[in-house]
């Protein structure tokens, strides 16, 4: 007696298992119009909260600390573009004048490099990084602002920003 | 929980995480970063529709404790996958309950709630929101490809019929 129930409670489950595989236009659109409308209002109001200004430069960031160009006097985390071809900016372990600008030291395990180029683009090389997955390399060269070239495993990411006051270091 | 079903999700669990390393080499074909195909999720829509919530949950938690201890450690990556996780585990139990969609869309908004989710933790790690608008890349592809994982997962339903769950239920 019990088995025939556990039979037809399997039965009526199952069918409602196949019902879910049919599309159910009724509940699924409306989901899918919503799944879409978010996408596009997040993005909107990423896009219109993006400061708008011609003086772009990178920024770089190891979690969430803003690292300097070792070879820049001035100390600056907002890191100038090159006047004419390119320009290296390379970040290692070793470098004692590689501090946070909040005074903790950086502790990275192997040597990375950013390439900036004259025409306000930044790019990551395959052999300037040493990580399992080249993901960040595989991005290629960067002209948009606010677009971070990634490296997950050595958890440093570099973007153009535009702003009209860079944030130095006293 | 009983033995069999024990036994069965353990299975579940290794598919899972063998399909996570099997579609870490499809990205190299794809120039976008951060893009991942779901394979696993075909393995977790599936224990949730065959079985029941709490056993998808069990899966879905098991498979990234593994997947952070076999491959990726605790880093940062680790906090990607579990924000990203529990935010698509949040709304694919909310859709399966409450709103019972189609698998279709379950599948496509449980996938866009990973993309949102990890982007969420991303942002929170490397303090920059700006992140988001990388949404307008893998937000239309998570959708397309929750679809596509979710008429994987409705194929396989179909081809294992319910005598595989019926046995287990009927023995109690």
């Amino acid at each position: 007696m019990e088995q025939e129930e556990n039979k037809e409670d399997i039965s009526s489950s199952q069918d409602e298992v196949i019902n879910r595989l049919h599309f159910k236009p009724k509940k699924d659109i409306p989901l899918f119009i919503l799944a879409i409308l978010s996408i596009v209002v997040i993005i909107l109001i990423t896009v219109f909260s993006k400061p708008k200004s011609t003086n772009l430069h990178v920024e770089i960031r190891y979690q969430n600390h803003l690292l300097w160009d070792k070879n820049d006097e001035s100390k600056s985390t907002a890191i100038s573009f090159p006047k004419e071809g390119s320009k290296r900016v390379t970040f290692d372990k070793e470098d004692s004048s590689l501090f946070f600008t909040d005074g903790t030291t950086f502790l990275f395990d192997h040597p990375i490099t950013f390439t900036l180029y004259s025409d306000y683009s930044i790019e990551l090389l395959e052999e300037d990084v040493e990580c399992p997955d080249h993901i960040c390399s595989h991005m290629g060269r960067i002209y948009q602002t606010y677009v971070p070239i990634v490296c997950l495993p050595n958890q440093i990411q570099a973007m153009i920003v535009a702003s009209s006051f860079p944030e130095t270091i006293n | 929980m009983k033995t069999k079903r024990m036994v069965t999700l353990a299975i579940f669990v290794a598919l899972s995480v063998l399909l996570h390393w099997v579609e870490s080499y499809i990205p190299a074909l794809l120039p976008i970063p951060g893009f991942r195909l779901g394979l696993a999720n075909i393995i977790l829509l599936f224990v949730l529709f065959y079985y029941d919530g709490p056993s998808y949950i069990f899966t879905m938690l098991v498979k990234i404790l593994l997947v952070a201890a076999i491959s990726s450690g605790f880093g940062v990556q680790f906090f990607m996958s579990m924000g990203g996780s529990l935010l698509s585990m949040l709304i694919t139990l909310l859709l399966y309950y409450v709103i019972k969609p189609s698998i279709y869309a379950t599948s496509a908004l449980s996938a866009l709630g990973h993309t949102l989710g990890q982007l969420f933790v991303y942002a929170l790690f490397f303090n920059s929101f700006y992140i988001f608008t990388y949404l307008s890349v893998l937000g239309p592809i998570s959708i397309l490809t929750g679809v596509i994982m979710a008429l994987i997962c409705a194929i396989l339903i179909r081809r294992i019929p319910a005598s595989f769950r019926k046995e287990e239920r009927v023995r109690r």
